[in-house]
């Protein structure tokens, strides 16, 4: 049931991000929302956790605007799985760090999604935009991190308290 | 006195000619007093409106607030009006073609490849290979079609390659997405001759060459040309003529192979 919610949520999150973001970019880069909700699922909950909200929401991404199916959910799986695994024993307190981890995190998606892309032939000079595309990207999702983190520890705390207190 | 007053009454003349030079005077006079009197009036009206102040405040706030609701829509419908003016005239002008109006419905959340959603699809008579215009000019193509979207890859994705040429050399090339050394929201235009006398600000548009896009739809302008390195080829850098981040509403060409006849032809 929790899962479902935290399923629920991030396709939230990834209709606000097909809609709504358009409109927040700067120049021809905008942040990430849902992929910064996976990265901050698994800090939370963990590798498992993080490597299926994230194979799902780069599922359904691929359905939606892709033309190779399963290639935005293995990068994201792995992403997600990475953060998740990477993130254990690392104290997540201060904002700082919650950023750090979302723009290394954002840097491997990238890296990766690059990668991928180059080996189904979807793009021919991958590291051309590396610097226009990929790294203002990985500093916008930064950027937004601490609020999505926020409103993550918030479900969390909500969630904790629904379903290991109350019931 | 009875006597006299008959006698006055007989002349009507008598009495304007006592009365005129008394008139004369008086009436700045009574001019003076009348206007005192509206003002005394108006201070009187104002003093029981002092007690209403308060809820005549708050339903002057709340028709502010209202009338401000119907400003923004009306900013919105004017907004949404110039737009549908914009495009009607499009279609009128291009009536050879046979248009569908579609909504952008959503956009490629990454940063790296360009996909649009739009809300019609195969149950609207659309299918995969047709062009997408705007009133600005071309956008891209359908890559899928579903019962009720369709997915158009924009001509600024690096995977996107149409047919063009230049519109006052008549050279053909291809364009090519965004890719280096186009910078980002700018496409390549590659295989012109060598020997094209290309400038800056020439107008592209697509060839018609391929069969996907029909002939001599805007596609933008150069602004930049460049010859290959060891080859006979140049390149040109051109800048859409679309805005593709403010993609609302767009037009799909229904009929490129076969055009509808325009009338009087």
């Amino acid at each position: 049931m929790r899962l479902a919610l935290n399923v629920f949520i991030m396709i939230i999150f990834l209709l606000i991000q097909s809609t709504t973001v358009n409109f927040l970019q700067i120049g021809s880069i905008k942040p990430d929302i849902s992929l910064v909700f996976v990265m901050c699922i698994a800090m939370f909950k963990g590798e498992k956790t993080g490597a299926f909200i994230g194979f799902l929401n780069g599922l359904i991404e691929d359905m939606l605007y892709g033309r190779v199916l399963g290639f935005n959910a293995l990068a994201r799986l792995l992403t997600g799985y990475a953060i998740g695994f990477g993130t254990k024993n690392i104290f997540k307190g201060p904002v700082l760090i919650t950023m750090g981890i979302v723009l290394i995190g954002s840097l491997f998606h990238s890296i990766i999604f690059v990668l991928l892309s180059y080996i189904l032939k979807q793009t021919s000079n991958p590291w051309y935009f590396f610097m226009p595309i990929i790294v203002p990207s990985a500093f916008l999702n930064m950027i937004i991190s601490p609020f999505i983190y926020y409103l993550v520890s918030k479900l969390e705390s909500f969630f904790d308290y629904y379903f290991n207190i109350k019931y | 006195m009875i006597f006299l007053i008959s006698f006055l009454s007989k002349d009507a003349n008598y009495i304007d000619n006592i009365s005129s030079p008394v008139i004369t005077i008086f009436a700045p006079a009574q001019k003076l007093m009348s206007n005192i009197n509206k003002n005394i009036g108006a201070v009187f009206e104002t003093i029981p409106q002092f007690f209403n102040l308060k809820q005549e405040n708050e339903k002057m706030r709340q028709t502010v607030a209202e009338l401000e609701h119907y400003r923004q829509k009306y900013i919105e419908y004017k907004e949404e009006n110039t737009h549908l003016r914009a495009m009607l005239g499009f279609k009128q002008r291009n009536a050879q073609y046979e248009l569908e109006a579609a909504e952008v419905i959503g956009r490629d959340s990454g940063n790296w490849f360009n996909i649009i959603l739009i809300d019609k699809g195969l149950k609207d008579g659309l299918k995969k290979d047709m062009a997408v215009v705007t009133e600005e000019g071309l956008v891209g193509c359908i890559i899928t079609a579903g019962e009720n979207y369709s997915k158009v890859l924009l001509l600024i994705d690096e995977r996107s390659s149409v047919s063009a040429m230049i519109q006052r050399t008549r050279d053909n090339g291809i364009l090519k997405g965004t890719i280096a050394p186009a910078p980002m929201g700018c496409v390549k235009m590659v295989f012109l001759p060598h020997d094209a006398s290309l400038v800056k600000g020439d107008v592209v548009i697509s060839s018609g060459l391929g069969g996907i896009i029909p002939k001599g739809i805007e596609i933008g302008e150069i602004i930049e040309v460049k010859k290959e390195p060891y080859e006979l080829m140049q390149y040109a850098i051109v800048k859409p003529a679309v805005d593709f981040h403010k993609l609302e509403r767009v037009f799909v060409i229904k009929n490129q192979g076969e055009q509808l006849p325009v009338e009087g032809e």
